[in-house]
Parts: structure tokens; C-alpha cells; sequence
């Protein structure tokens, strides 16, 4: 008789705190941390429990991909509105405002991307490969695992190489 | 210079981030693994920068996709999508918006009418309306008072108080303008909130975006873009918030029925707010809620009243303790 696994909500009351602590760490902000764990929550319903592994990790990495999803929706907004900083809250005198859209911005954009792209096609074919099926196509590493017959570890392998590289290749 | 020690250990350390990143990435990644990570963010300043250089990078590849996703055409649905708007805990705006840059193309015409007949909509406390307008609809939220018109630049929406929520097609042909605290709204194919509290104005944006400027002035005006909100309090200065923060606004409430709180608080949030049963309607509260995210404040009634706060995506409900 085993006792009643504890549903996800359970494990997200219980480590509340410490899934706070991270992200006011990685968000350098206690109460951006706030909103963001308290986001998670109610992300919570639409997830079925029975396919988490560990619910400690899977809560961890659903905030960090709040995170990223939050990160990638302010460069959108700045790079068409660069008036405004990265603080939570910016306050523009009714007089200054300014929507100009930041057309080099956007330039320098695709061109680091075109630059990224070209970098891409140096790594081997196999690399290349994982990094796109994870990357663009959105597989998770065991799906791109089953795709390519490797390992899961041989797919982490493959994408932290490509990231060395891209970073490498980004200065 | 610098030293080529130094150069080799940064070196050292976007590599370790790097591992770090793809093993997070992982479906393999356990609590313990997160917590190494945890302990290796920490133990050196460095390495949380290191870390947010491979997360640029992986930002970076993402404008490969964004583009297809911005001319992306999918089919407006304004059922659809007003229940998104009313769905959506207002923290996950920001999460919505970035799903949201979609635009619908095609469109029915629809006649223009003659000009400038002026008509006045008034909505019960308890009680809300859909209105149709040239470019979608809109839902007007209990005590609100506005005025409709149209002339040849297209419809206007004078807003005197309470709250609207457009949904609007993209359609540069025609032009849908609000106007509320002497603030001129013009959509770009859009979902968005409207609020006139207390001779504050603001604006929430889930999806699209839409430009904000003084009625006075032709020039200055400010894009707020999904998933942000915009709070001009009466006679102030704008500020633009991301996911938003209402914790500026207070409401009073003197010996006010839970039923009538509730209504009221809903205005402010993006899931109704309810009252199971007619006793705990009958509650009365007395005092001042600040308006921090819907559970904070959940909570805090909790603690004056006997009730329990319950929530669903579509909506939040207290029920007797």
C-alpha cells in the first residue's frame, strides 16, 4: 500500500518558497519572482499530473519557461517601443511619449539571426540535426532521442554543443 | 588587456552555463539537479551572467520563428476570443500576448451608417452587455456608462465610467477610437479593457496592441502591446506596466454586501468574481482592498470574512467557510 501521490498543487504549496527564492535570484526581483510563481499556479490545471516524473524539477522548469516566454515578449515590445527600460514599471511624462518604431533594432535583429544561422551550418550534420528538431521544431530531448535513435545524454550533448558554438560565433 | 587567465575562465563558465542549459533543458533534469544549479547560480556572480548570455542567445534564434508567427491568419472568433480575455488570470496576460500577434484579414463589410447619431448606453450595477460594433464587439461590464457614435472616421466610444472590453478585427479601413479622461484609444486590430475608475483610466491590452495619446494633441502617442497595461490616474502622469500591477488602486467599502464587493472587484480583474449562496451574498464588509493580484486580495477578504475563496479559470468564487 503505497500512500496517495500528492497532486501537483500539493507539491506547489509546499515548495512555494523556494521556487520564490529562485526566481527573485534569477529575476533580481522578490516581487516580479512573486508574479511570476503565482502565474505558475495557475498554469497548474491544465497539466496532467500523471505525466510528471518529478514534480519538483517539472514546477522548476515551468517557471523558467514563464520566464523565457516574459523575456521574449518584452524584446518584441522593445524592439518596436525602445522607450522603456527593463524595470516592471516605467513612467513616461505625457508629454514624452515616444512610439517611434526602432527600425534598426529590428535590422540588427535579423541580422544576428542570419549571422546564428550561418554559424548553425559549420557544426556536423548530426549536431545540426538535434539542435534543429529540439530548437525549432520544438521536440523535447526524449522525442528528438526517439527521432535520431541516440541517447537522451548524446541529445544534451549535441545541443550544449551547439550552443558553445552559437555563443562563440555571436561576439 | 586583459588577463588571458581571466579570458580562459569566463571561457570556463559559459561553457559550465552551457551545460548547465542543456541539461535543464532535459527531460531528465531532477529537483536535485535544479538545486546544483541553484547552488552554482549562487556561488559566483558571474555565473548568473554567464547563464543569461546562453538564455540571450536562445532568444536570439527565436526571431527565426517570429515572423511567420506575426503574418500568421487565423480566424477571429470574438466568442473565442472574449473568453480568453475573461478567462485569463491577469498575470497570464503576458503570456497571452505573446501568443496574440494574430490579425484577422478577411472581413465582412459591413454599410457605413449615416452620420453621427449619438446613442447612450447605460449598464445596471449587476449586470453586463455585448455590444456590436463596426469592427467586432464589445463587452460593457455592469455600471458603466458610454456613448456611441460614428462619423466619417469611423465609430467613437466615449467612455464616462465602468469598464469595456473590446474585440476588434484588424481592418485599417475603418477606425474604431475610445475616448475616456481625455485619452484617445485607437485600436490596431485588437483585445483590450478599458476601465474609468473613479476618474482613473486604465488600459489593458491582451492581444494586438493599440496607441494612447491625449485627445488634445494630433502627436504624442504610446503603443501598449499585449499582455501590458497602461494606469493614467485622474489628472496624472501615464505609466506602463507589464503584467500588470493594480496595487496603486484602493477601494473602500463601508458595510458593503459580499455580493456587492464581488461585482465591483470584478471590474478590476479578468475572471468574474462570484458569491456562492445567498448567505454569504448577505456578508457585509467594511474596509479598504488593495488591489494587489486576485489571490492576495482573495485572501485577505478570507481573513474578515467566513468564507473560502475558490478558483477556476473561468472564474473566482467564495463560498461559506
Amino acid at each position: 500500500m503505497s500512500a496517495a501521490k500528492p497532486s501537483l498543487t500539493d507539491t506547489y504549496l509546499a515548495k512555494r518558497p523556494e521556487l520564490v527564492r529562485f526566481f527573485s535570484s534569477r529575476l533580481g526581483s522578490p516581487s516580479a519572482a512573486e508574479d511570476l510563481v503565482q502565474e505558475l499556479y495557475f498554469k497548474l490545471d491544465k497539466v496532467d499530473a500523471g505525466e510528471v516524473r518529478d514534480p519538483v524539477a517539472f514546477l522548476y522548469r515551468l517557471g523558467w519557461n514563464l520566464m523565457l516566454d516574459q523575456m521574449r515578449h518584452r524584446r518584441r515590445a522593445t524592439v518596436r517601443d525602445q522607450a522603456w527600460s527593463d524595470a516592471a514599471v516605467d513612467t513616461l511624462g505625457a508629454t514624452a511619449l515616444d512610439s517611434a518604431p526602432a527600425a534598426d533594432k529590428v535590422l540588427e535583429g535579423r541580422q544576428r539571426l542570419a549571422q546564428l544561422m550561418t554559424a548553425l551550418e559549420e557544426l556536423s550534420p548530426q549536431t545540426q540535426r538535434v539542435f534543429r528538431l529540439h530548437k525549432f521544431e520544438g521536440l523535447t530531448h526524449t522525442e528528438t532521442a526517439t527521432r535520431l535513435g541516440i541517447s537522451r545524454s548524446a541529445v544534451e550533448k549535441h545541443v550544449s554543443a551547439a550552443l558553445k558554438h552559437l555563443l562563440a560565433r555571436r561576439k | 588587456m586583459t588577463d588571458p587567465t581571466d579570458k580562459a575562465e569566463e571561457q570556463a563558465i559559459l561553457a559550465q552555463a552551457t551545460d548547465w542549459f542543456a541539461n535543464l533543458r532535459s527531460d531528465d533534469a531532477s529537483e536535485q539537479d535544479w538545486l546544483n544549479f541553484e547552488a552554482w547560480l549562487e556561488s559566483d556572480p558571474r555565473h548568473q551572467a554567464a547563464f543569461t548570455q546562453v538564455e540571450a542567445l536562445w532568444l536570439d534564434l527565436d526571431s527565426n520563428s517570429e515572423d511567420a508567427e506575426q503574418t500568421k491568419v487565423v480566424e477571429f472568433r470574438p466568442r473565442a476570443s472574449a473568453r480568453w480575455a475573461g478567462v485569463l488570470p491577469w498575470g497570464a496576460l503576458a503570456a497571452a500576448g505573446v501568443a496574440a500577434l494574430t490579425f484577422f484579414v478577411a472581413y465582412k463589410p459591413i454599410p457605413r451608417p449615416a452620420l453621427a447619431s449619438e446613442q447612450v448606453i447605460e449598464v445596471a450595477e449587476n449586470e453586463s452587455r455585448t455590444i456590436a460594433l463596426q469592427k467586432g464587439s464589445a463587452v460593457v461590464a455592469g455600471g458603466t456608462r458610454l456613448t456611441l457614435s460614428a462619423d466619417a472616421q469611423g465609430q467613437k466610444v466615449q467612455i464616462r465610467s465602468g469598464a469595456v472590453t473590446f474585440h476588434l478585427k484588424h481592418d485599417p479601413s475603418r477606425r474604431l477610437t475610445v475616448l475616456a479622461q481625455g485619452q484617445r484609444i485607437i485600436d490596431i486590430g485588437t483585445v483590450f479593457t478599458t476601465r474609468v475608475v473613479n476618474s482613473s483610466l486604465i488600459v489593458q491590452v491582451a492581444e494586438g496592441e493599440v496607441e494612447i495619446g491625449p485627445t488634445s494633441s494630433q502627436g504624442a502617442a504610446l503603443r501598449v502591446h499585449g499582455g501590458e497595461a497602461l494606469v493614467r490616474p485622474a489628472g496624472g502622469a501615464v505609466s506602463r506596466i507589464v503584467a500588470a500591477d493594480l496595487s496603486s488602486l484602493r477601494r473602500p467599502y463601508q458595510n458593503a454586501p459580499l455580493a456587492q464587493v464581488a461585482i465591483d472587484l470584478s471590474r478590476f480583474y479578468s475572471r468574474p468574481i462570484k458569491v456562492d449562496g445567498e448567505d454569504a451574498a448577505k456578508l457585509r464588509f467594511t474596509g479598504v482592498l488593495v488591489l494587489d493580484s486576485e489571490d492576495v486580495v482573495a485572501r485577505r477578504l478570507e481573513t474578515y470574512l467566513p468564507i473560502k475563496a475558490r478558483f477556476s479559470p473561468e472564474a473566482l468564487t467564495f463560498a461559506p467557510r
